[in-house]
C-alpha cells in the first residue's frame, strides 16, 4: 500500500471501532471536508513555524562555525584504584582525539567544563608554540595526572564567536565552569554577576608575581575576579623597508612632531602609499587605537579618579583626538576609508607596503610571517616629551562562573593553567606573571621586549558598572570626530555629556 | 463523535512540542524580559519603561529607517534580478543546466564566507572592486564601505545578490508550469513577446511572485549576518538595522531587557508582514 496522509485518517478510523470500519470509511468520503481541515491545520502549524523561525532568527546568535572539543579524561598510566574491590575496567576507544577510561568508581568524578578562546599560537624558533587544541589537550593530559578524579571538558571557541556564545550562555544560568575572558569585557561580565569571586581562593597564588595593572584590570570594588594569563598592548608597528628608504634608522617617539614629520615623509599618494593608519570603524576596538594613547600620554582619561563623572572633552584629549583626526583630514598622510578600517584592515594595506606604521600587537606576527618578504618591526607608541608613551591594556584572564556547582575543581584548573610553565606557552604577546616571561626563551625576542615595556605605559578601562552602555557612546563619538560629522571637540564634548547622563542617571 | 473530534490533534502533538519549545518558549521569554529591567544581576518588573526609552530613543527610529530602506533595496534588486534570470534560463540554451546551477551558487554559500568575501572585494584600497574598476577603466577609488550611501548601496548588493537565486528558482518553477498552448494562442492571435509577457507570463506566476518577494521582504528585515561581518552597522551607523541595533543592545551592552523590547516591536511588525501575506496568499489561491 502507497503511503498517502489519507491513509493516516483510515488508520484513526480503524483504531476507533474496528468493526464499524467499512462504514466509516464511507463516511470518511463524505467527511473529506473535516479531513481537509485538519491537513489545513497542520499547515498552518508547520507556516507558523516557519514564520517564527524567521524572527527567531534574531535573538539566534550567528551561526557558528565549527568548534574543536576536546574530552579528556586520566591518562591509563595514571589511575590509582584505592578503594576495594580493585576491579579496574580500561576501555581504550581507537581514536586519535579521544580516549576514555572507565573506572569502578573510588571517588566519584567531577567534571568540569571550560572555555576558552581558539589561540593561534606563537611561533619560537621556528616551532610553534601554544595553539589550540594541542595546547589544551597537553594541559590536561598533565592535569588529569594530577588530579584524576576530575574531568574537563574544553571547548575552544574562535574569537568571533566567543562574546555571543559567552553571553548567550551565562545570561541563560548556564555556560562553562571555567572561562577566559578580556580585559574590555570585565567589567560587564563582573557586574552582570557572570563571574564569581576569587578572594578566598588569591591568597594561594603568588599575587605579587602577576602584573599589578592586569590584576587591577579583573578587580571590581576590592575583589578580584579573574586570574589573568596574559597582556596585551598595542605597539607602533612599522615597515622597515620603507623607512630605510627615507633614512629613518628609528621610529617616531613623540607626538604630533615627529609622527607627522615620520607620516609625510612616508607618503606618496599617487600611489596609494601612506605613511600612518588611522581607523575609525565604529568597534570597541577602537579605544585601543592611537587616539586615546595619545589622550593618555597628554594627561587625559576616560573617568575621573573617583569615576563619578567622564572627562574626556579635557584640553589634552581634545588635543590628542584633533591630531589624530587631522592626519587623516588636513595633513592626508592617512589611507582615507578610515570609517572602514580597523587594526585587520589596515594590516591588509601593511603588509605589500602600502602603509608605512600604524598601530597593531604581537599577536600580528602569525600574519605577518606568511609574508617572508615583508620586514617589519615594532616600538612603542609616541608619546609626548614629557611621557615617553601610553596605550589601553589589553590581554586575558581566567574566571570561574558565578553558578559554578564544583568551584573547588574550577578553581584547582584555573591555578593549574596559570602556573608559569602554563602561562608562557598559552601567552601570545606577553604573559601576566614576571616568572613566566623567562620560560622557556619564549619571549627572547625583540617584540615580546618592546611588548614588556609597552605594558609598563598601560592602562586598564575604568572598571565601572556602566562600562558596557559607556564603551558605545566612545565608539560613535570617535567614529563621528573621523567622519567629520562633528569637531573633535564636538565629539569630545557629546561623549561627556552623554556618559554624564548615563552615569548620573 | 467526541474522541474523534480529538484524536487527530494528537497527530499534531509532535509539531506541536517542537513549536512549544523552539518559538513558544523563546517569544513567550523576549515578551517577559521586554517589561523587565537587570538591577544589580537580577531582573526587576519595570512595566513599559524599556517601550519608552525605546521610543525615545533616536537611534531605535534611526534604524527603523535604515531596515526598511535596505529590505525595498534588497527586494527590489533581487526580484528584478531573479525575474531575470528565470527568464533567461527558462530559455532553451544549450548548457541551460550548468547556468542554473552556476545562478544557483550564491544561495547555497555560506553566508559567514560570503559576506567576508565581499569585505575585503570592497576595501577601498586593497579591494578587488576598486583594483579591478581602476586598472580596466581607470576609476578613481570608490569608497564601498567607507561612506555611508555606498555603505548603504554596497549592503543591499550583497544581501541582493545572495538572495536572488530564490526568487529565479520559485519564478522558474511558476514559468515552467504555464501551458505552452497559451503561447501559441496568443501567436497566432498576432502577440507580440511583450503583450505576452504582460497578459501570460505576469499573471500566472502571480502566486510565486508574491510568495518571493514577501519571503524576501521577511529575510531582509531580519537580515543579519551579511551586515554584522560586512559593515558592523557602520560607517556612522549607515547600516545600522534593527536587527543589528538589538544585537548591539543585548549583547553589547547588556541591556537584555530593552532589547527584548526592540525585538517585540519587530516581532509586531513581522507578524504585520505575515498576516499580509497569508491574506494574499489565500486570495490568490482562491482566485487560480
Amino acid at each position: 500500500m502507497v503511503f498517502k496522509p489519507k491513509n493516516l485518517y483510515i488508520i484513526y478510523e480503524y483504531i476507533i471501532n474496528e468493526e464499524k470500519m467499512s462504514e466509516e470509511k464511507k463516511e470518511e468520503k463524505i467527511d473529506r471536508r473535516k479531513y481537509i481541515k485538519y491537513v489545513g491545520a497542520g499547515a498552518a502549524v508547520a507556516a507558523a513555524a516557519a514564520i517564527g523561525y524567521g524572527i527567531s532568527e534574531l535573538t539566534r546568535p550567528p551561526p557558528p562555525t565549527p568548534t574543536t572539543v576536546v574530552t579528556t579524561v586520566p591518562a591509563p598510566t595514571t589511575i590509582v584504584t584505592t578503594a576495594p574491590p580493585p576491579t579496574t575496567v580500561v576501555t581504550t576507544v581507537p581514536t586519535v582525539a579521544t580516549t576514555t577510561i572507565v573506572t569502578t568508581p573510588t571517588l566519584p568524578k567531577k567534571k568540569i567544563t571550560w572555555w576558552t578562546v581558539v589561540n593561534e599560537g606563537k611561533v619560537v624558533g621556528g616551532k610553534l608554540i601554544g595553539a589550540s587544541p594541542d595546547f589544551e589537550k597537553t594541559v590536561l593530559a598533565e592535569f588529569a595526572k594530577q588530579y584524576p578524579n576530575i574531568e574537563v571538558e574544553v571547548t575552544t571557541i574562535p574569537w568571533a564567536e566567543l562574546f555571543t556564545k559567552y553571553v548567550t550562555a551565562l545570561e541563560a544560568g548556564k555556560g562553562p565552569d571555567v572561562f577566559f575572558i578580556p580585559t574590555t569585557w570585565a567589567a560587564q561580565f563582573i557586574y552582570s554577576n557572570y563571574c564569581l569571586s576569587l578572594e578566598d581562593f588569591k591568597n594561594e597564588l603568588d599575587i605579587s608575581d602577576f602584573l599589578p595593572s592586569a590584576l587591577s584590570a579583573f578587580t571590581a570594588e576590592g575583589k578580584l575576579y579573574g586570574v589573568p594569563m596574559r597582556v596585551d598592548a598595542r605597539l607602533l608597528t612599522y615597515n622597515l623597508a620603507l623607512f630605510e628608504e627615507k633614512g629613518f634608522d628609528r621610529a617616531p617617539r613623540t607626538w604630533p612632531d615627529e609622527v607627522l614629520e615620520w607620516s609625510r615623509a612616508l607618503t606618496k599618494a599617487d600611489i596609494g602609499q601612506y605613511g600612518i593608519g588611522i581607523v575609525g570603524r565604529q568597534t570597541d576596538s577602537i579605544l585601543y587605537e592611537f587616539w586615546l594613547c595619545w589622550v593618555f600620554t597628554n594627561g587625559g582619561s576616560i573617568l575621573s579618579k573617583d569615576q563619578r563623572e567622564c572627562v574626556l572633552n579635557s584640553s589634552e584629549a581634545i588635543e590628542a583626538l584633533q591630531f589624530y583626526c587631522d592626519l587623516l583630514h588636513k595633513y592626508k598622510v592617512a589611507p582615507p576609508g578610515a570609517l572602514d578600517y580597523d587594526k585587520t584592515a589596515l594590516r591588509q594595506m601593511f603588509i605589500p607596503g602600502k602603509l608605512g606604521m600604524y598601530s597593531d600587537g604581537k599577536f600580528a606576527i602569525a600574519d605577518f610571517a606568511k609574508n617572508p618578504q615583508l620586514r617589519y618591526a615594532f616600538d612603542l607608541i609616541p608619546g609626548t616629551k614629557k611621557v615617553r608613551s601610553g596605550n589601553l591594556l589589553g590581554g586575558w584572564a581566567a574566571v570561574i562562573n558565578s553558578k559554578c556547582q564544583n568551584v573547588e575543581e574550577a578553581w584547582k584548573l584555573i591555578k593549574f593553567v596559570s602556573e608559569p610553565k602554563w602561562m608562557a606557552t598559552w601567552a601570545l604577546s606577553t604573559p601576566a606573571r614576571a616568572s613566566a616571561t623567562s620560560f622557556g626563551g619564549y619571549f627572547d625576542d625583540d617584540a615580546s621586549k618592546k611588548n614588556f615595556e609597552q605594558c609598563k605605559y598601560a592602562t586598564p578601562l575604568p572598571m565601572h558598572p556602566k562600562l558596557g552602555k559607556i564603551i558605545p557612546i566612545i565608539v560613535q563619538g570617535i567614529g563621528e570626530a573621523v567622519g567629520q560629522k562633528k569637531t573633535p571637540a564636538e565629539a569630545l564634548d557629546w561623549i561627556t555629556s552623554e556618559v554624564n547622563k548615563l552615569i548620573k542617571a | 463523535m467526541r474522541r474523534r473530534e480529538t484524536f487527530p490533534y494528537f497527530f499534531l502533538l509532535p509539531a506541536l512540542v517542537i513549536l512549544i519549545f523552539l518559538q513558544v518558549y523563546p517569544i513567550s521569554y523576549e515578551l517577559f524580559l521586554s517589561v523587565q529591567q537587570k538591577v544589580a544581576g537580577t531582573y526587576q518588573f519595570i512595566g513599559i519603561k524599556n517601550f519608552v526609552d525605546l521610543f525615545s530613543s533616536y537611534l531605535f527610529w534611526h534604524s527603523l529607517k535604515v531596515t526598511i530602506i535596505y529590505s525595498i533595496g534588497s527586494v527590489s534588486i533581487a526580484f528584478i534580478w531573479g525575474f531575470i534570470l528565470a527568464l533567461l534560463v527558462n530559455e532553451k540554451v544549450k548548457g541551460r543546466i550548468f547556468f542554473r546551477t552556476l545562478l544557483l551558487l550564491p544561495w547555497a554559500l555560506p553566508l559567514v564566507t560570503v559576506s567576508l568575501n565581499f569585505r575585503w572585494i570592497f576595501h577601498e584600497r586593497v579591494g578587488l572592486a576598486n583594483y579591478l574598476l581602476s586598472s580596466i577603466l581607470g576609476a578613481e577609488f570608490i569608497p564601498w564601505l567607507s561612506n555611508e550611501i555606498w555603505a548603504t548601496v554596497t549592503a543591499i548588493f550583497v544581501n541582493a545578490w545572495k538572495i536572488a537565486p530564490f526568487g529565479m528558482i520559485m519564478i522558474l518553477g511558476a514559468l515552467q508550469s504555464i501551458p505552452q498552448v497559451l503561447y501559441e494562442a496568443a501567436e497566432i492571435d498576432g502577440a507580440t513577446s511583450w503583450y505576452k509577457f504582460i497578459h501570460i507570463t505576469l499573471p500566472l506566476s502571480r502566486g510565486a511572485i508574491s510568495t518571493v518577494i514577501l519571503m524576501e521582504i521577511i529575510w531582509s528585515f531580519c537580515s543579519f549576518t551579511i551586515l554584522f561581518l560586512l559593515t558592523e552597522g557602520g560607517p556612522l551607523n549607515a547600516t545600522l538595522t534593527l536587527p543589528l541595533y538589538i544585537y548591539r543592545l543585548g549583547f553589547k551592552e547588556g541591556d537584555f531587557g530593552l532589547a527584548a523590547s526592540a525585538s517585540t516591536v519587530l516581532l509586531l511588525i513581522m507578524s504585520v508582514i505575515t498576516i499580509i501575506y497569508l491574506k494574499f496568499i489565500k486570495k490568490v489561491g482562491e482566485t487560480l
